[in-house]
Order: structure tokens, then C-alpha cells, then sequence
């Protein structure tokens, strides 16, 4: 009897995990439909600034494609810093004349792609080199309080002797 | 030693006084006696106690002796207590006792004063010969007054057990009035000569005859008679043994007074005090009738019967079971073979025709197989079921039921007797005699003196361990006014707890403080003895092997004395615990604690007081915080153990971490710069 019930709580929880597959498969199915739905308004209103997003932030589409990270935080730096560069153009688009010409014309202008990859590479030099600064940050500040609750140790060894630290093998055995 | 010095000053700064004695040293009893430390009087000495000149401050034609105790004699507790209240004419007049620093012997002594003897000695001592008394001087001079004071004695339920010729004194330099002298000097009879004793106490050693009963005195008045008729003491010639045997064979009477040309009268009166018998012994009432002249038909002596034929043993013959029993235990070691021998027990069934004794050494032997009984505790038994009245006999030593208490303290210096004397109790030998008598007595295995209560409780003592047990406490328990025996405080005669701590004080002084302890077994005992407070937590800590705990606890009784009995200061044995606190200070955990209990404690031992030193170093308040803060301060360390570890896995076991915070750190900062950058440049755009 026992093992019918196990064997029944473990089908459950198959069922379980199935139904939770299959609901996030399905979120991501909506997302990426409400994403094609978005692009597609977009071009469909706003082509010109699509065309012009879409050649200006090619280092960020390449990062994103090639990154293999487990957390991905490549491209939002690139990206973020891509998209700042582009801005300058875009509000031209957008408060001038906004037409696929305007922005086949941007596009073609070798200084403003320079400008834009130049500040996405600015993201990628944040990406490289913030990290290793909080990393030692953190390293340091993890030694200063480890030093601090050595020196709480000594005090309290201070104030109450040996005793403590034994106390506290023999507790801790 | 201040005493010491103050004392020897009295006596040499008195310079103004007339007294012949205050030109010499003299030391101050109560007060208002002077005894001269020099002026000895020879005449009157015990042999255990020397007479020296008293001069009384107040009354100065009163003429005073004082008698100087051995200290390692118990005196007489019972009889000291009732010797102010009897005023007879019969007995030196009790003054005053105190004990004192007593310089010849450079310790603490104690003095009794009694009034002094004009005429000396009866008898300068019991071998020497004297013009002898006739019925005259007896009838007038002797028998009235003695018998007034031992009808006293009787009355308070006393004994004086030391009425020999050579303890008599004229009072008077006409030698007309005739007293006892001391009884309390020494323990009962201890001075006695066999002679003057009854057949059971004179088997006793001296230490061990006991308080006995008034008959004893009686007896002992009537040998003393004898002797003082005849002008010497008809034992002179004989040995202890010898004189024993034949007071069995023939009886007291013929050994002590038959030899003398004695009137019918003294016959009558000797006769009377001297039966061997102490139930048809005469007594006041008798005495009384004879003094007034009535006369009786003088009394036959119960002789002990003799066997058809004698025993044969160790070369001699015997023909009572009495005299037998004497030279068992004077040849101990081949007794209990001889005993045993069913030619032994055929000669009591047959040549004694005694068969209820035969029946009862048969019984013997037969318990003595079945529970393995030593040859030692058996001849013991055996004596004692051959002759009951007489002492309890355990190899070399003899003592009376009640004289336990005495047979510890004389056997304190001899560790063979006194192993004798813890065999004997052990062996439940005491038990055994009062069985042996034959007669009911329900406080036979009590003890009146003791807070033990009972023998049983006195075999506990000694086989418990540790301070205040064994054989110091027994001897406590059964001498009750007997100075605390500790090496330490031995020359100050310590008789009362009050007096324990002012002692230990003194003799502080010359100890050797970083090896020695103030305490040790005797004043242990003492203390658990005298002490009327509960103590049971003061002498368990005591007996902790844990320093800390044992000097607690020393120091915990000591201040529980010096607060019930005193003095304020107690300087040099408070210097002496001082040394001994470090393990205390060192039982709180807290070393602030420590600190503040050090820097206090230099102020607290000049101000002598063992209380505060205690309450100082055990505050029950301040042990319970710093135990409370001990706990804490073990439970904030092993917090912050494992509060380190976590730290130091997070930095060993997870090390991509940093690097990921870092990589959001960036991001986040890039997220930052483009909206602030989009943001600006929205408002400049819109601003053109």
C-alpha cells in the first residue's frame, strides 16, 4: 500500500511539474507574440526609426547573440550606452523630417555610426572594468569585518579569558 | 604572645605591691588570683598536676593554692560544673579555674585555685608510712565531713574518684580537720593506686576506669582508711596482678584491712565499705547510722566460688573463673586456644559446675567459627562473659563502658593503644559488655555527652574520609571540654569555638603560611563538634578536591565563626587567607571582576575581618552576574565563530559572487547613464 502511494504522489508531481513546463512555455510564447505585435506597430508607425535602430544597435543585437554568460549582463551595459549614443539621431528623426530617407541618410554618415558603436563600446569598457573594482571592494570590506569580529573575539577573550573559546569547542564538538 | 608579654608585664611592673609574690612573675587569673609562676609548692603536688602559691587581691589573708592541669589531660566536665555549687567541709574548697598562659611550659594551661591546706599532705604519698590513725582520729576528724561531701556528690549525681590517702589534707596547722583534695585535674581515677580501687576498676588502665558510681568513692574511702589504720599501705610490697587476684581469691577486705589489730567497730566499718559486692556496699545512710553508734552485724564479703578442681594455665593454677579471666588477658595471645579447648570447656561445665556459662561459651565458640570472629575479639568477649564486672579488656588496653571518651584522649599519643581503642569500638565490644551484664538498659549503646548520640555513629566518623572525621571527631564527641588537639592551636587551650579563631590567629604568626593550611583535622572536628550552626556546606566544600571550592569553604566556616563568637580583627590569620584566595578570584569568570576584587582586597585584610573578606570574594549578586555575563559572552563568541565562517565561505566557497554583484553594479550604472543621457537630451531637444 505504501509504495502504491508513493508511487501515486510521485505521478502527481510529475503532473505538477508538466503543468509548470508547460505554463512558463506558454508565457514565453505570449511575451515573444506581444514583442513581434509591438515591432510590428512600430514599423508599421514608425519605420524610419525602426530602420535606423535596427543598423545603429548591431553591436548589441552581436552581443546578444554570441554572449554564453549564465546572467547576460553584457548586453545591457553595451546596450544601454548603444541606445544612448543613438538617441541624438533618433530625436533628429523625430522632431525633423521622419523619413526612411532621413535615416538611410543618418546611417550612411560614417562619423554618427562611429559616435554610436564608439559609446556602445564605452558599455563594454564599463562591463569590463566595474566589475573587477566592486569585486575588490568587496573582498576588502568582507576582510575588514572579518577583522572586526576578531578583534570582538579578543575583547570578549579579554574581559572573560580562555574559557570562552573552550566553552565554545566544547559546545561546537 | 601578646598575652604572653602582657602577662610577664603585670608581674614585673607591679612594683608598688607588698605581696611577696608580685616581686615575681605571677600570672592574673580573673582578675583579682595572682599565681606565682615560681613560688612552687611541692608539698601539695598530684602527679599530674604541680601546686604553686595564689595570693587573692581582695582578700589577702585568705590563703590560696593552684593546681596547674596537664593540657593533654581531659579534666572532668560534669564534676567541674558541680564543684562551685558543694560547700561541705569534707573537700578542698573549689576558688575559681581559668585557663592561662602558664609560662614554664610555654602554653596555655588550665589553673583551678583551691583554698590552701595549712597541714599539708595525710600521707606525703601512698608508699610512705605514717603514725597510724586510731578510731579517735577517724570518728572525729575524718569520717563526718568526708562523708557530709560525698553524700553532696551523690546528691548531684557526681563522683570525686580520687580519695586516696595521699590526695587528704589537714586544713588546718593543727591537723585536726581532715579534707579530700582535687578530682578534677586529672580524668576519673587516673591517679588512683590499685589498692584503693575496686576489683573491676583497678583491671582498668588509668586512662579507662571512668566515672564509675558513688560506691566507688565509697570503696575507695574505705581502702583509704584502711591504709591510714594501718599506717601504710599493706599493697606496698605486692604487684598490680598480684593484688588484683588476691582481692578475687580472698576478698578486699582481708587483703586491705584484715592484717590490722582493728576494733570490732572498724571491722564492722571497714567491712562495710569494702565488700566487693557494690549493691550491700554501705553508703551515707550506713555511714551516718555507725557515727551515730549503731551498730550491725558486720558484713561477710560474697567471695567468688570456687571450682572442685583448678585449671591449669601458663604454669599456674586457678580455681575461680575470675581470676582466670584476668590472666587471660594479661596472656592474650595464647588465650583464645585455650578458651576454645574442649578441656577448657569441660573443666567450666564439670569443675566449675557452672552450666549456664558453659552454655554460653559454647554459643560463643560457635558464633566465633560461623562469622570468622578474630582470636582478638574473641578472648575480648570471652573475658567479658567470664567476669562482666569487669572492664572491657582488648589486648594491651582496659577500660571501663563509660571511660571511651577518656581511653581516646590518653591514647591520643600512642597509636598502637589508640588502635586498640578503634578496634574495640569497632568490634562492638562496648555493645558486648553491656549484654554481658545481664541486664536491660536501653541507653547502654547511648552516649549523654555526645552528639553522636550512639557508638554506631561514633564507628561512622571513623570510617568516614576527609577533614573533621575519624578518630579527632570521636574524641570530640566523647570529651566535650577536652582543648582542641590540632598541633597548631594546641598551646592555647581551645576548649570553646569562641576561642578557635583568636588561636589560629596567633599562631599565624610563626606558621609556615605557603605550605600549611589554617585548618586541619582536629580543628575540623572541633568545630563540627562545638559549633552549634549548620556547617554541612561549608565542610562539603571543605572536602572538595577543587582548590577553589576548598578554600571557599574554609573561608566561608571561618567567617561564620568570626561572626557568631568574634573578635573584629583577626590580622595575621586574615593575612594567611589572603594567600589562599587566588582560586576564589579566580572562580568568577570576569577578569574586571577580578581586577575590582584584587584592588579592594589589600583594604579589606588591614581591616581584619574574615566576614568581609568573604562577603568580598563570595557576593552572591556579583557571582550570579558574572555568571549571567559568562553565558552571554560565550553565546556572542561562538556568534560571531560563525558569523567569521560564513564570511569566509562566502569569500572561499562562492567566489564568482563579487564578480556577478560587479557585473550588476555595472549594469545598473550603464541602465543609469542612459536614461539620465536620454532624459537630458529630450529636454534639450525640446528646449531648442
Amino acid at each position: 500500500m505504501a509504495k502504491r502511494n508513493n508511487q501515486l504522489q510521485d505521478r502527481r508531481k510529475m503532473r505538477g511539474r508538466r503543468r509548470g513546463d508547460h505554463k512558463s512555455t506558454q508565457s514565453i510564447l505570449y511575451s515573444r507574440m506581444m514583442l513581434v505585435c509591438l515591432l510590428a506597430t512600430l514599423t508599421w508607425f514608425m519605420l524610419p526609426t525602426v530602420i535606423f535602430m535596427f543598423f545603429a544597435t548591431i553591436p548589441t543585437t552581436a552581443i546578444l547573440v554570441t554572449e554564453r554568460s549564465r546572467h547576460r549582463y553584457t548586453w545591457i551595459c553595451v546596450g544601454c550606452l548603444n541606445v544612448l549614443g543613438a538617441i541624438p539621431w533618433v530625436l533628429d528623426l523625430w522632431f525633423g523630417r521622419h523619413s526612411i530617407e532621413v535615416a538611410f541618410t543618418m546611417l550612411t554618415n560614417i562619423s554618427a555610426i562611429m559616435t554610436i558603436y564608439s559609446i556602445a563600446f564605452i558599455g563594454w569598457i564599463i562591463h569590463k572594468t566595474i566589475p573587477p573594482i566592486v569585486e575588490t571592494y568587496i573582498k576588502v570590506s568582507a576582510h575588514k569585518r572579518i577583522q572586526m569580529f576578531y578583534e570582538e573575539q579578543q575583547n570578549l577573550i579579554d574581559e572573560w579569558g580562555n574559557e570562552v573559546v573552550e566553552e565554545t569547542a566544547k559546545t561546537s564538538i | 604572645m601578646s598575652e604572653e608579654k602582657q602577662n610577664k608585664n603585670n608581674g614585673k611592673g607591679d612594683k608598688t605591691s607588698t605581696n611577696p609574690i608580685a616581686e615575681n612573675d605571677f600570672i592574673l587569673i580573673k582578675n583579682r588570683y595572682k599565681v606565682s609562676t615560681s613560688d612552687h609548692l611541692k608539698e601539695l603536688d598530684l602527679p599530674h598536676a604541680r601546686a604553686f602559691a595564689v595570693i587573692d587581691t581582695k582578700r589577702t589573708e585568705f590563703n590560696m593554692f593552684a593546681y596547674i592541669c596537664n593540657p593533654d589531660f581531659p579534666i572532668r566536665e560534669k564534676t567541674t560544673n558541680n564543684m562551685v555549687n558543694i560547700k561541705s567541709s569534707g573537700i578542698l574548697s573549689f576558688i575559681e579555674m581559668e585557663d592561662v598562659y602558664w609560662p614554664p611550659q610555654r602554653r596555655y594551661c588550665m589553673i583551678v585555685i583551691y583554698e590552701r591546706p595549712m597541714g599539708g599532705k595525710v600521707m606525703p604519698s601512698i608508699n610512705a608510712k605514717i603514725e597510724p590513725f586510731t578510731d579517735k582520729d577517724v570518728i572525729n576528724s575524718l569520717l563526718p565531713a568526708i562523708a557530709e561531701t560525698l553524700k553532696d556528690f551523690s546528691f548531684k549525681g557526681i563522683t570525686h574518684r580520687s580519695i586516696r590517702p595521699d590526695n587528704l589534707f589537714y586544713m588546718d596547722k593543727e591537723k585536726n580537720k581532715i579534707v579530700i583534695g582535687d578530682c578534677i585535674t586529672a580524668p576519673p581515677a587516673y591517679d588512683q593506686p590499685i589498692c584503693v580501687e575496686t576489683i573491676a576498676s583497678g583491671c582498668c588502665m588509668p586512662s579507662g576506669r571512668g566515672n564509675g558510681n558513688i560506691s566507688n568513692d565509697y570503696y575507695s574511702l574505705g581502702a583509704t582508711l584502711a591504709i591510714l589504720i594501718a599506717g601504710s599501705s599493706p599493697a606496698n610490697n605486692e604487684k598490680d596482678n598480684e593484688l588484683i587476684t588476691n582481692k578475687i581469691k580472698q576478698g578486699s577486705f582481708f587483703v586491705l584491712a584484715a592484717h590490722n589489730k582493728l576494733s570490732v567497730a572498724m571491722v564492722e566499718l571497714l567491712r562495710g565499705l569494702l565488700t566487693d559486692d557494690s549493691t550491700s556496699r554501705w553508703k551515707y545512710e550506713d555511714l551516718s547510722l555507725w557515727l551515730e553508734g549503731r551498730r550491725a552485724t558486720p558484713l561477710h564479703g560474697r567471695i567468688e566460688p570456687n571450682a572442685q578442681r583448678s585449671f591449669s594455665f601458663n604454669g599456674q593454677e586457678y580455681f575461680t573463673i575470675r581470676e582466670l579471666a584476668v590472666s587471660f588477658a594479661e596472656n592474650w595471645f595464647s588465650s583464645a586456644s585455650i578458651i576454645k579447648s574442649k578441656h577448657f570447656q569441660i573443666w567450666v561445665k564439670r569443675g566449675l559446675k557452672n552450666d549456664i556459662l558453659s552454655e554460653h561459651l559454647e554459643e560463643l565458640i560457635s558464633k566465633a567459627e560461623q562469622l570468622g570472629t578474630t582470636d582478638d575479639v574473641f578472648v575480648a568477649q570471652a573475658c567479658m562473659l567470664f567476669d562482666p564486672l569487669a572492664p572491657i579488656r582488648y589486648k594491651d588496653i582496659s577500660f571501663m563502658a563509660n571511660s571511651l571518651g577518656e581511653a581516646f584522649a590518653i591514647s591520643l599519643k600512642d597509636s598502637d593503644k589508640l588502635n586498640q581503642v578503634i578496634a574495640a569500638l569497632n568490634n562492638e565490644l562496648i555493645e558486648y559488655w553491656h549484654e554481658a551484664q545481664g541486664i536491660y538498659n536501653p541507653r547502654a549503646t547511648t552516649l549523654d555527652t555526645s552528639k553522636a548520640r550512639s557508638f554506631a555513629v561514633l564507628r561512622n566518623f571513623l570510617q568516614q574520609k576527609g577533614l573533621g572525621t575519624g578518630v579527632a571527631r570521636c574524641l570530640y564527641e566523647l570529651n566535650p571540654v577536652f582543648p582542641c588537639q590540632s598541633e597548631l592551636v594546641k598551646r592555647y587551650y581551645v576548649n570553646h569555638p569562641n576561642r578557635l579563631l583568636m588561636a589560629i590567629d596567633k599562631a599565624a604568626k610563626k606558621a609556615n603560611k605557603e605550605e600549611e593550611l589554617p585548618i586541619d583535622n582536629h580543628i575540623a572536628a572541633f568545630i563540627l563538634t562545638h559549633f552549634k550552626r549548620n556547617v554541612d556546606n561549608q565542610f562539603k566544600a571543605l572536602n572538595n578536591p577543587n582548590e577553589k571550592t576548598s578554600h571557599a569553604g574554609l573561608l566561608s566556616l571561618y567567617a561564620l565563626l568570626q561572626w557568631q563568637y568574634g573578635p573584629k580583627k583577626l590580622p595575621n590569620l586574615i593575612s594567611w587567607l589572603g594567600g589562599l584566595i587566588k582560586p576564589i578570584i579566580g572562580s568568577y569568570h570576569s577578569k574586571n571582576i577580578r581586577k575590582k576584587i584584587e584592588k579592594s582586597i589589600p583594604t579589606t585584610i588591614r581591616q581584619g575581618s574574615i566576614t568581609d573578606l568573604y562577603t568580598l570574594l563570595d557576593n552572591p549578586a556579583m557571582r550570579e552576574n558574572d555568571w549571567k555575563n559568562f553565558l552571554r559572552a560565550k553565546k556572542d563568541y561562538s556568534k560571531i565563530e560563525h558569523y567569521i565562517e560564513r564570511v569566509v565561505h562566502e569569500e572561499t566557497g562562492n567566489s564568482h559572487m563579487p564578480h556577478i554583484i560587479g557585473q550588476q553594479v555595472a549594469a545598473i550604472i550603464s541602465v543609469v547613464i542612459c536614461f539620465g543621457g536620454t532624459a537630458i537630451m529630450f529636454i534639450m531637444k525640446l528646449t531648442e
